[in-house]
């Protein structure tokens, strides 16, 4: 709608109406768009993210090409004819009380109505896919792209993200989330080692981050904005990279947590879950009408390429604007318009000396930016004034982009010297944050205040939130302790920019790729996970009905999980050992005493043995099934590499780290062929593993679900 | 001076049946019309105050309902103290559920769990298909505490928190106490909790000798 390089990213496929298939089972087209990946990537880390031009972005980034004229409404056709799927009560119960989290309150839909739209469009996807299994909080993400999309498309981007992003989690079990929790934990573990053992100490596993990595954040963000921002970044990334942007959050509740452990917490576990399984309070630059956001950003990142980038962003945002001004002429401020006017000419100034100065990236630039920044926002909104220490900036400006981790401290309350990461990486006060005082006692306990944006100025945001949409965890938090009184909500809660949690989560996936041994990626998701099966190629995944076929080997998305397994087998072995123990020590005795005790000496030896037996049994079964797993994981492991080998060879931050420069044919051929092998491997896996589990099942020759 | 306790409380129950709501009852006296799908779990406390002055602190586990969350619940009621078991009064299928949750809390939590049946939704009794009596024949015969609720007028809802409450403090382990002074973080005292009561191993050993 008027950013700079939509328009190049967007000519979509309106060259090939003679392959749109009229079946929605084929409903991708294979004919590949160009997709500027990198384009999409940068872009997501800006300020609103793809704006409005995401109902265009999104279907492409799913595969999805636009439906022709008549075709819409398919879905709900479909729905009549196809038989009934098992799990249709359970989304009436969830549909029904939905919409609770983004207010919908617009003239065209009621609540009601939306409900309906959304268990229609829920129940279409599962009778056209029944081998999916529902799970609570994929409705939000459905819901997000029913708020989204236009009608036509919501069936076919909702069965695109649920067979190719969301599939791990839509077999019959939890298991593959579980996963994906451990490879969380270990990622944590790598990116902050004490702050780890701090929360292992809580939860074993980051049970807290559970809502997140099911529901792509939908469950969570606070409004319909942010999701959809967050929908932007995720959606030209690979899959796996929910889990860095949940890691990315965990740290930043970091602060919150810490004074937690000072409070004396009685509740321990139970606060930490509290606190963590809450997002914290986010706001977008763009949707919070305070382009002081912009700057926040921009401190963030210390490229001078990054920021030439914000600029450009920038200017789009202003153009954006004054776009929207023209048109709703009616309650048009001129003194507004005169600013914006003016907003754009700096902008545009500073991207001409930028450009300028680019190579030499020195922190003149950087200062005049920066400046520039507190310019813009000092004309649109006068805020109160921020404290602006050059000297702060100037060190802001010396930490990499990519380790300035934006929590939401003070300056004071900065992370303990004993974390492992290299100096250069110690966190850094960003001076956005301290622009905000934070007279906040303890905002562990007040962070009821959720995010209310002010009412948008973009078509698809929604009008602010009511006050009885308090969610569970959070609006319970200020518990109410007869003897603690409840102080209220600060007023002015420093929001953490969700620019700069992108930013971090790229930072993280740069610093730790899922080829990095310590996270384990491919020895904790199988070959059939999303995260190995995904590609920027559509003919480099599964086919749909390949895909849906998945869900049913859970054994090929997850690898069992070992170390619980020994560890119960050791417990179970020191248990037996005691009881050989006490047998002997009996028997001794026994013969002590005579014939008498015989019998009952020999009934004691009976049972143990029968139980020893028994054990064996079931750890010769398990010792197999650990075989098959590592056969499987050596198999998983080469896949791994094969696929993120051929991925990692990006450039830099924001250029290719997901993958290949978008541009030279050479570079994309030779991912093709890696992952060529890597589908083969893939093949092999599958079938050497499935010949094995069936070899092993016996009885149960169907499912190799026992692992 | 008063005394000052604190449990582990853990909510189970079918989808829907209004665990999060009657907690929203208890702990904010709110509530919502629509109240989304739990996800994992949630955590809350509440404190009661009882006649002598003693005050009981709950800390709260409001479990997801869907049958797919079901493998986190031990991790939830493994340190309970106690259990609200919901069904909702206009579901018999939900009664069916509770029954089944209890049956697996008789058999894998802390054999000194307090366990209350809720029938939830008490307002709707228009649409009533579990009779007051057959829910209380069921609760007897097993034990249970037994009400029902409607965290929509609010009726029952502190009546059956206080009574568990009250029933507490006699039944559960003293190690549970966490008495007037400092305590140390509560996960540790879960863990205490957990070792000092190995029920089904310490039944096994008494009945090999």
């Amino acid at each position: 709608m008027g950013s700079l390089d939509e328009a190049a990213l967007v000519s979509s496929g309106e060259g090939e109406p003679a392959e749109l298939p009229p079946s929605l089972s084929s409903s991708y087209n294979d004919k590949t768009i160009p997709i500027d990946w990198e384009g999409l990537r940068r872009r997501s880390l800006q300020p609103g993210g793809f704006g409005p031009s995401r109902v265009e972005i999104w279907p492409q980034l799913l595969h999805v090409s636009p439906v022709v004229k008549g075709e819409e409404e398919t879905g709900a056709k479909e729905e009549e004819t196809l038989v009934e799927h098992r799990d249709e009560r359970q989304i009436r119960l969830d549909t029904d009380r939905s919409f609770v989290l983004y207010p919908v309150d617009t003239p065209l839909d009621t609540r009601e109505e939306l409900q309906m739209k959304l268990n229609r469009l829920l129940v279409s996807v599962f009778r056209r896919r029944p081998r999916l299994h529902y799970f609570q909080g994929y409705h939000d993400i459905i819901s997000v792209l029913l708020l989204t999309l236009p009608a036509e498309l919501q069936f076919a981007c909702a069965e695109q993200i649920s067979l190719h992003r969301v599939r791990d989690s839509m077999g019959a079990t939890l298991e593959p989330v579980l996963g994906l929790l451990r490879v969380t934990k270990n990622l944590l573990r790598l990116a902050d080692p004490e702050y780890a053992r701090t929360l292992e100490r809580a939860s074993p596993l980051p049970f807290y981050a559970l809502s997140n990595l099911l529901t792509l954040f939908s469950h969570d963000m606070p409004t319909l904005p942010l999701i959809q921002h967050v929908f932007d970044y995720i959606l030209c990334r690979p899959p796996i990279i929910i889990v860095y942007l949940a890691t990315a959050i965990i740290i930043s509740r970091k602060e919150e947590i810490r004074r937690l452990e000072e409070q004396d917490e009685d509740e321990g576990m139970g606060m930490a879950h509290s606190v963590l399984s809450s997002l914290p309070p986010i706001s977008d630059a763009k949707e919070v009408q305070n382009v002081a956001g912009v700057e926040r950003i921009e401190v963030e990142r210390g490229e001078a390429e990054n920021e030439k980038a914000v600029l450009r962003d920038l200017a789009g945002l202003v153009k954006e604007e004054q776009d929207n001004v023209m048109k709703e002429d009616v309650e048009v401020d001129t003194v507004n318009k005169a600013v914006l006017q003016e907003a754009a000419e700096i902008v545009e100034e500073e991207e001409a000396s930028l450009n300028a100065k680019m190579e030499d990236k020195d922190a003149e630039v950087d200062e005049k930016l920066r400046a520039q920044a507190t310019a813009v926002k000092g004309e649109e909104h006068p805020v109160p004034p921020l404290t602006e220490d050059p000297a702060l900036l100037d060190g802001v400006k010396e930490v990499p982009p990519s380790l300035s981790v934006p929590t939401s401290v003070t300056p004071s309350a900065q992370p303990t010297p004993s974390s492992s990461q290299p100096a250069s990486a110690r966190l850094t006060p960003s001076p956005s944050r301290r622009a905000s005082s934070r007279a906040t006692p303890s905002p562990s306990r007040l962070a009821s205040s959720r995010p209310s944006p002010s009412p948008s100025r973009f078509a698809s945001s929604r009008p602010s939130p009511s006050p009885s949409r308090s969610r569970p965890t959070s609006s319970t938090r200020p518990t109410p302790l007869s003897s603690r009184p409840v102080s209220p909500p600060p007023p002015q809660q420093p929001k953490l920019a969700l620019t700069s949690l992108l930013t971090h989560a790229d930072a993280l996936y740069e610093l730790y790729p899922p080829t990095h041994a310590a996270l384990a990626l491919s020895s904790i998701m199988g070959p059939q996970s999303v995260v190995h099966t995904w590609s920027e190629t559509r003919a480099e995944m599964p086919g749909d009905d390949e895909a849906e076929a998945m869900v049913a080997r859970p054994g090929l998305v997850v690898y069992p999980y070992i170390e619980e397994d020994e560890d119960v087998d050791a417990e179970e072995e020191e248990e037996e050992e005691r009881e050989e123990g006490e047998w002997a020590e009996k028997s001794t005795r026994a013969k002590g005493k005579g014939k008498g005790k015989e019998k009952e000496n020999g009934r004691t030896r009976g049972r143990v043995r029968n139980r020893l037996r028994k054990l064996r049994r079931r750890m010769g079964v398990e010792r197999k099934g650990k075989m098959v797993a590592g056969a499987v994981l050596v198999l998983g492991v080469a896949v791994a590499v094969a696929v993120y080998g051929g991925r990692m060879r990006g450039t830099h931050v924001g250029g290719g780290m997901y993958g290949f420069p978008p541009v030279p044919d050479h570079g994309h051929g030779h991912a093709r062929e890696w992952r060529k092998v890597a589908a083969w491997v893939g093949g092999a896996v599958v079938g050497v593993t499935e010949r094995v589990f069936s070899g092993l099942g016996g009885s149960s020759s169907s499912a190799p679900s026992g692992s | 001076m008063s005394k000052q306790l604190q449990f582990k409380l853990v909510l189970l129950g079918e989808s829907a049946v209004g665990k999060s709501s009657l907690v929203l009852r208890f702990v904010k006296d709110q509530f919502d019309d629509y109240r989304e799908s739990t996800i994992g779990a949630a955590f809350l406390t509440q404190t009661v105050t009882l006649e002598d002055q003693t005050t009981v602190k709950f800390e709260i586990w409001d479990t997801a309902g869907q049958e797919r969350y079901k493998s986190l619940a031990p991790m939830y009621y493994r340190n309970a103290n106690c259990a609200v078991v919901v069904y909702d009064i206009t579901q018999p299928s939900s009664l069916e559920k509770a029954r089944t949750w209890i049956r697996e809390l008789q058999r894998q939590a802390d054999p000194s769990i307090v366990i209350a049946l809720c029938g939830n939704k008490s307002d709707l009794s228009a649409r009533r298909q579990v009779s007051e009596e057959e829910a209380k024949k069921y609760a007897d015969e097993e034990g249970l505490m037994w009400a029902e609720t409607s965290a929509k007028t609010g009726e029952g809802v502190t009546e059956i928190f206080t009574a568990i409450a009250k029933k507490l403090p006699l039944t559960a382990p003293p190690s549970a106490r966490a008495g007037a002074g400092r305590t140390p973080t509560g996960a540790r005292s879960g863990v205490d909790l957990n070792k000092q009561a190995p029920g089904a191993k310490g039944q096994e050993e008494a009945c090999n000798c």
